[in-house]
């Protein structure tokens, strides 16, 4: 029966697994070891911390360039005004002739855009000569140079070694980058949020084929659970009273952080956790798009809880939340959430949840505990959502209910379906992407939320497998496997 | 024979959907080391008695006690780790993953390391990852498998699928495999192999088989016993050189 030749056509509906992208890529990472292109990035760092702002002037720009330049370049076109044009449909005043008058207002967006084109242009040509002096100049060299030099080194170094050095070296990169204004430690905080955001959605919308679009309610039970906890403990609030705990903030070094930043991580995980059994329990029974409506209606939940709880302040949100989180905070657990994620996927019981996902009956008869594992998967997924909204507190210092609705959900989906649906370095990929893209489109206001839906509406139609489809990137790390 | 304990015993099952009665008073006694066939046209509720057996659907009435144990309306995944699996009449391989994983998930039931073991790479999940890979890879290359251990499942190609979807049945360590039509679409050369292949499969791994089958070729050719069932009723049971002379069989395939 080996002889059989027959091949059954497959529907096409699966994420593809072959990406030009993505081989592209790895072939390009597998060519040198990743240190001599961490090393080339930290120089280019170090670079324009030391003469960045004489080259930024010496190209013609005012300052340097806070995100490799994308602000300069959108703030060409920051003094839009877009309200004349909806004056029609949202009338503040009584115009005789409302329509003329949107008319004229469409007239003159086009002719600002149109007068702004030339400055963009110009400044965008500034940034790339600025972004390739600093950052292009030095990755080239470093690529040319220290990996011949180091690639025999790395080599013989054990595995593990090799790990903790390029970690060792991405945190050194983004502290020196981060460290140059509190604007771009504010952006980096950011971005490790979204980072955990993503791939703790990916868990479920990816691996699992499930569709949540609710996270932001997760991360707001997480965000409040942590805040509450902190507050309750170490500050004096109107809202909770003296704190429980004063004597511990005379600890030296800061040391009450340490102990009760990650207390007050894991409690606001832990009731994100418990919030996800609202979604867990009713997977057992139902899946696709009904699932898709329990996720959005536990999001509606929460976000009316916390508007109706006047113990958090209701509606008008809880101030004085301690600033605990800084860049090293959010760069470690960001790095444990993504281990802790890769580490699971890969494992046999982590490969169990992509089998729900392929043939739920196949995977019970095979001896899958399916509603076991997508308990887990629920509960690491909500678990990690509430761990990134204590974060998140705690870098902002105010929670209120607005910010975690369906706006934040769909950021967090958006960053999904952008990296590829079962891709952890596709979701990191596309957590830097959108979270600087946002970013850089502050200078827009209104603009800026239809830009974002125009990019995931082109992203549906060109690339629906997102970036990365399924697949990974490898990198050249060196090292010999230890057993 | 009749001395030994019997492996499954299947009481007055009887299964509705909706008002109808798609399994009626089913009986059966498979005894350890047999090789059993279960025949009927088509809609006559053979894949039903597999499915309340393994555990897809609880059945509304009757008993079945495997190994001493009573197992109905228990979860799939119990019943798979007590030693039932199966095959099903349509290929159900996780297509888009691996030949090896296809084969690692199935040893779901026997991992013994948590999830912070999995998140954190302890020692136990490491043993625990290499018994299973080893066991996988070992059950691969019996079957043949082994080269195409990093493909995915749906590249390979329809007979191939056919005995993988086998080999990760095996991989949940049954005493007793069921297989839902294993012959589907194929030729009577094919055939022939297939029946080689399933004495290999019960010699190797000391299996009881039990089998639904159209395949006249394979069914008179291995089995030791057959049942017939028709509209959810037992119509016959015996020797498969009884069962081709019965007038109530020849009647419920061939019409009256």
């Amino acid at each position: 029966m080996a002889d059989v030749t027959e091949i059954t056509q497959e529907s096409k509906s699966m994420v593809p697994a072959r990406n030009r992208l993505v081989t592209a890529l790895n072939a390009w990472f597998q060519d040198k070891i990743l240190h001599a292109y961490l090393l080339g990035i930290f120089a280019g760092v170090l670079l324009e911390r030391t003469v960045g702002i004489v080259i930024a002037r010496l190209l013609g720009l005012r300052d340097l360039p806070v995100l490799f330049g994308l602000l300069n370049v959108f703030e060409a076109f920051g003094d839009l005004d877009l309200s004349g044009i909806l004056e029609p449909l949202f009338p503040t005043t009584n115009i005789p002739n409302p329509w003329q008058q949107a008319g004229a207002a469409l007239v003159d967006v086009l002719v600002t855009i149109g007068s702004d084109i030339p400055l963009a242009l110009l400044t965008t040509l500034q940034v790339t000569a600025y972004n390739l002096i600093i950052y292009g100049v030095p990755v080239f060299l470093a690529a040319l140079v220290l990996n011949p030099a180091l690639r025999g080194v790395v080599r013989r170094l054990p595995r593990a070694f090799n790990l903790g050095l390029l970690v060792a070296l991405t945190y050194g990169i983004f502290w020196a980058w981060g460290g140059e204004t509190a604007y771009r430690e504010l952006v980096l905080m950011y971005l490790g949020i979204n980072i955990i955001l993503t791939v703790s959605l990916n868990l479920i919308n990816g691996y699992m084929g499930e569709f949540s679009v609710g996270h932001a309610g997760f991360m707001g039970v997480g965000a409040y659970a942590a805040s509450v906890l902190t507050m309750r403990l170490f500050t004096d609030s109107p809202a909770f009273g003296p704190a429980l705990l004063p004597g511990l903030t005379d600890l030296p070094f800061g040391l009450h952080v340490l102990i009760g930043f990650p207390i007050a991580l894991i409690a606001g995980g832990v009731a994100a956790a418990l919030t996800g059994l609202l979604v867990a329990f009713p997977s057992f029974r139902t899946r696709g798009d009904y699932l898709a409506i329990v996720t959005l209606a536990v999001n509606f939940i929460v976000q009316a809880a916390l508007n109706n709880m006047e113990i958090v302040g209701g509606p008008r949100g809880l101030r004085g939340v301690p600033l605990w989180s800084n860049f090293t905070w959010v760069f470690v657990v960001t790095l444990l959430s993504i281990f802790a994620i890769r580490n699971l996927v890969n494992s046999t019981f982590g490969k169990g949840i992509v089998a729900i996902r392929e043939d739920e009956i196949a995977s019970g008869l095979m001896s899958v505990n399916t509603r076991g594992v997508k308990l887990v998967a629920f509960l690491t997924s909500s678990f990690l959502a509430g761990v990134a909204g204590g974060l998140f507190a705690h870098v902002l210092a105010y929670v209120n209910p607005g910010v975690f609705g369906i706006f934040k959900s769909t950021e967090a989906l958006v960053m999904v379906y952008l990296g590829g649906m079962g891709s952890i370095s596709g979701s990191i990929i596309a957590a830097f992407i959108f979270t600087f893209i946002t970013e850089a489109l502050r200078p827009l206001g209104v603009l800026k939320w239809v830009l974002i839906p125009l990019l995931l509406i082109l992203l549906m139609i060109y690339r629906p497998q997102g970036l990365f489809g399924n697949r990974e990137l490898h990198f050249n790390i060196g090292g010999r496997e230890e057993e | 024979m009749m001395a030994m304990e019997p492996l499954l015993e299947i009481n007055d099952l009887t299964h509705y959907f909706g008002g109808l009665r798609a399994v009626d008073d089913f009986d059966l006694t498979l005894y350890p080391g047999e090789l059993v066939g279960l025949i009927g046209p088509n809609g006559a509720g053979k894949t039903t008695i597999f499915n309340l057996v393994t555990g897809v659907y609880t059945p509304s009435e009757g008993e079945i006690i495997f190994d001493g144990e009573p197992i109905a309306g228990k979860a799939p995944h119990t019943i798979t780790g007590l030693g039932i699996s199966r095959t099903f009449q349509t290929i159900r391989l996780w297509d888009e993953m691996t030949v090896l994983d296809n084969m690692r998930v199935a040893h779901h039931g026997q991992i013994e390391y948590g999830l912070i073991d999995a998140m954190l790479h302890t020692g136990r999940y490491q043993a625990e990852e290499r018994r299973i890979i080893e066991h996988a890879m070992e059950l691969l290359h019996l079957f043949g498998f082994e080269r195409y251990a990093s493909l995915p499942a749906r590249s390979l190609p329809y007979g191939d699928r056919r005995r993988l979807e086998i080999a990760r049945a095996m991989a949940t360590r049954p005493k007793l495999l069921i297989l839902d039509e294993p012959a589907a679409g194929m030729n009577p050369g094919e055939v022939e192999s297939l029946m080689e292949f399933i004495a290999w499969l019960r010699e190797k791994f000391e299996l009881t088989l039990w089998l639904i089958e159209h395949q006249m070729q394979l069914v008179m050719g291995i089995c030791e016993r057959l049942t017939v069932i028709d509209f959810g009723k037992t119509i016959a049971s015996g020797a498969p050189a009884e069962i081709r002379t019965d007038p109530q069989v020849l009647a419920a395939y061939l019409g009256e």
